[in-house]
């Protein structure tokens, strides 16, 4: 069976941006362009995650999400700054498949629940940053990773599947951009305990590193941001994407 | 001209760009001279059954998309809940179905560590050797399923695509005029296109 390797793009105000950490923003290009590349080259999907829209309360940016959509033959899953049903009603009829829901849920999870009756649990994914505390175990985090919340990972876990998402997005922030790959008795901690796909996402280095999140993490899908935007030990811009699919046995 | 019904929630859009992608001329209207004009017609996915079936009565939609697929023949395509629907209800939701095809949806059953949604890239089968939309798509084609329930037909002779997840389902469905399928062929990429041209560009029988 396959598994999914998905290009995970940032954005800010249009422009297409990466981060070590969830800091030291780097501007790469063009969002519209890159996800062109990225359908031509056959990706199994793209998530496009608008960070300047977690914070403040301005709409999700409903043209950049209709234009990336649009040159993509293969899926599309979009997160950054989902609070209430119409937003995310907009975002799905602006022609995305899924959306990832963040710091929509700080205080309540009905939004995925409203989602998910509409829409059904495949079109809403429960989306978590996560930081490892100095104890050994993990603190889940809300607006881009500067504010932690109280839940605990594992009690965010139960409520995301409660709530109805079809999917968790894992994001591990310590992992972002550092390319030395994913942290894995995290996403084998997370997969073991919620019966939907797990996508990791923090620290993909090298096709060995997605084998392994597979393998060894127990995830459904690697999503992939660094290692498929640059190229080499300067960090040169060059859009790439495996030409052969993962399976497991 | 290709109508693909806009009910205000799903993806249409992304079955238009498809079309615009093999220069097929396609309209998301949910305006009934549109829809009364139109020589095939798509009913698009990524709805739940209730919320689908309910907006479609909402907008007073079904007698006329009845007449138009069951006395007109005009041909019907429905993707993933698209198709659901097409059928006589689901364990999804509590509305029944339209049952213009004989058969149900049940949930996908819980087999080993699966996690459910199915949701990826899989391996179709051909269960209607010849058909056209076997004969015109490049060999061991690949969908892109997301999904949590699946088609169960009354006849296994309705079934045209057949896949793997656990347990053999039904990927696409073939009832007369009316295709059903549970994957998404408007991000299928080159294989999902190939069926949208088959589908388009085809007659589809009642035979």
């Amino acid at each position: 069976m396959y598994v999914r390797i998905i290009p995970c793009l940032l954005i800010r105000n249009r422009r297409l941006i990466k981060t070590i950490q969830f800091k030291n923003e780097v501007y790469i290009g063009c969002p519209i362009n890159a996800a062109r590349i990225f359908s031509c080259k056959q990706a199994d999907e793209i998530i496009l995650l608008d960070i300047g829209r977690s914070i403040d309360a301005r709409e999700p940016d409903y043209e950049i999400i209709a234009a990336v959509a649009g040159e993509c033959s293969m899926p599309v899953t979009y997160g950054g700054g989902i609070k209430n049903f119409e937003q995310a009603r907009r975002i799905l009829r602006a022609g995305v498949e899924k959306v990832v829901i963040n710091t929509g849920v700080m205080y309540s999870y009905d939004l995925i629940r409203q989602i998910a009756d509409a829409y059904g649990s495949q079109a809403v994914v429960g989306g978590i940053d996560v930081k490892a505390t100095s104890m050994g175990g993990y603190s889940v985090f809300a607006r881009s990773a500067s504010k932690v919340m109280k839940v605990s990972l594992e009690a965010h876990l139960q409520n995301f599947v409660e709530a109805g998402v079809g999917e968790i997005f894992l994001n591990s922030v310590d992992r972002d951009g550092t390319m030395i790959g994913y942290d894995l008795p995290l996403v084998r901690s997370v997969s073991r305990q919620v019966g939907v796909p797990v996508i990791a996402c923090g620290g993909a280095g090298t096709m060995n590193h997605l084998a392994a999140a597979i393998d060894e993490g127990g995830a459904s899908a690697v999503a992939v941001g660094s290692m498929f935007i640059f190229t080499g030990a300067k960090r040169a811009v060059m859009i790439n994407y495996p030409r052969d699919r993962m399976s497991i046995i | 001209m290709i109508a693909i019904i806009d009910i205000g929630l799903g993806n249409a859009s992304s079955v238009y760009h498809a079309f615009r992608r093999i220069a097929v001329e396609s309209f998301i209207t949910n305006d009934p001279k549109i829809i009364s004009q139109a020589s095939k017609i798509v009913l698009p996915g990524n709805t739940s059954f209730d919320g689908y079936i309910r907006s479609l009565r909402e907008q007073n939609l079904l007698s006329l998309i009845e007449t138009r697929v069951i006395n007109e023949e005009v041909p019907l395509l429905g993707i993933c809940s698209g198709a659901q629907i097409l059928g006589l209800g689901s364990a999804e939701g509590i509305e029944s179905g339209l049952g213009w095809i004989p058969m149900h949806s049940e949930r996908l059953p819980n087999v080993g560590n699966l996690k459910i949604p199915n949701i990826g890239w899989r391996n179709v089968s051909c269960q209607m050797p010849g058909n056209p939309f076997w004969e015109n798509i490049d060999k061991d084609p690949l969908f892109y399923f997301s999904h949590s329930y699946c088609l169960v037909p009354s006849t296994e002779d309705d079934i045209l695509f057949s896949s793997w997840y656990g347990i053999k389902f039904a990927a696409a469905i073939k009832h007369k005029n009316i295709i059903a399928v549970q994957f998404h062929p408007e991000k299928s990429h080159s294989f999902g296109l190939q069926f949208l041209h088959v589908f388009a560009n085809q007659e589809i029988t009642c035979m």
